[in-house]
């Protein structure tokens, strides 16, 4: 068997000449040098929030336009259509003229406020009276 | 010059450049062989040694005499022979046995290596081992450090260093006989 301590020890690497009279002064020069700036780590801390912001700003607004009228409309709180409604000086004519009844949407809309309505014989008189004592103005 | 003097130059601001410059000259040859027999070739181990004494430069401050000077800086070089190898094995997806057989070629080819057969064929039979067993194998037999030093360079337990460089022996001399 092969013994290690047969083997004379030998370092059997070669470095070029003068290699050892150098590397001080290449070590030297490098740690005198400041470091280099990584121009694109800087670059990318900016660009990338901008990029972050753009891609938002295309999927919300490309969703916005590929809604319907309905959609958007669904989306509407109730109460916030009435207050608009409230607040726009609008009229019964003006609305009247935007929207088409059909007879079918005239006899649901009269279920809807009919079945509302609960009024006893009396309330109604004196709903009437009511009615007939503001109509002399 | 002693250690403590060159390290007074060094944190001395009028001084740092020259004591700094005496640091490299004092240890460039330990650092750069500890490296060379580790990554094999020159051009690697230049990169590496020129590295190293960066980093010693850029922590000298954080340097805190419990160890020796010398210890410290091995212990910058062992790492950065590790993560060379191991980037090496990653960035080529290689196996263990890829990368010794690269660095086997090179003690082949290189026109910096020479050497006898027997001489090469003992470095074959190293580049077999685990690197961190190598590494072990490097120090205690060619720069012949104690296992103390060795034991504070790795921060491995000086018994285990002992069964790391016996095992390594063994391998090494079955090698050689086959």
């Amino acid at each position: 068997m092969k013994k290690l301590e047969d083997i004379p020890k030998k370092n059997i690497f070669e470095v070029p000449d003068g290699y050892f009279e150098k590397l001080p002064g290449i070590i030297q020069s490098r740690v005198a040098k400041p470091e280099p700036i990584r121009l694109w780590v800087t670059s990318l801390k900016y660009a990338l929030p901008v990029l972050a912001i753009m891609a938002v700003g295309v999927f919300w607004f490309s969703g916005q336009t590929e809604k319907s009228f309905d959609e958007q409309l669904a989306g509407i709180q109730t109460e916030q259509l009435i207050a608009y409604l409230n607040d726009a000086d609008l009229q019964i004519d003006d609305l009247s003229e935007t929207v088409s009844w059909d007879e079918i949407d005239l006899i649901e809309l009269e279920d809807k406020v009919f079945s509302t309505f609960e009024i006893t014989g009396d309330e109604l008189d004196l709903l009437l009276d009511e009615f007939k004592e503001t109509d002399n103005f | 010059m002693e250690d403590k003097e060159l390290l007074l130059k060094i944190r001395n601001q009028e001084t740092r450049s020259y004591g700094f410059n005496l640091l490299v000259r004092a240890y460039q040859q330990r650092v750069y062989w500890h490296v060379r027999k580790m990554v094999i070739d020159h051009d690697d181990a230049d990169d590496l040694t020129q590295e190293v004494f960066i980093k010693v430069h850029k922590n000298i401050e954080s340097f805190r005499e419990d160890s020796q000077l010398f210890t410290w800086i091995y212990r910058i070089a062992t790492n950065e022979c590790l993560t060379f190898l191991n980037k090496k094995r990653r960035r080529f997806f290689l196996p263990l046995e890829d990368v010794s057989k690269e660095l086997s070629n090179k003690l082949d080819t290189s026109p910096d290596i020479s050497g006898e057969d027997i001489q090469k064929k003992l470095q074959k039979a190293l580049l077999r081992l685990p690197d961190k067993q190598r590494l072990v194998f490097n120090m205690k037999y060619f720069d012949e450090l104690q296992y103390e030093a060795i034991s504070e360079i790795t921060g491995t337990s000086v018994g285990a260093l002992k069964a790391s460089f016996h095992h390594a022996v063994k391998k090494i001399e079955d090698y050689l006989t086959a």
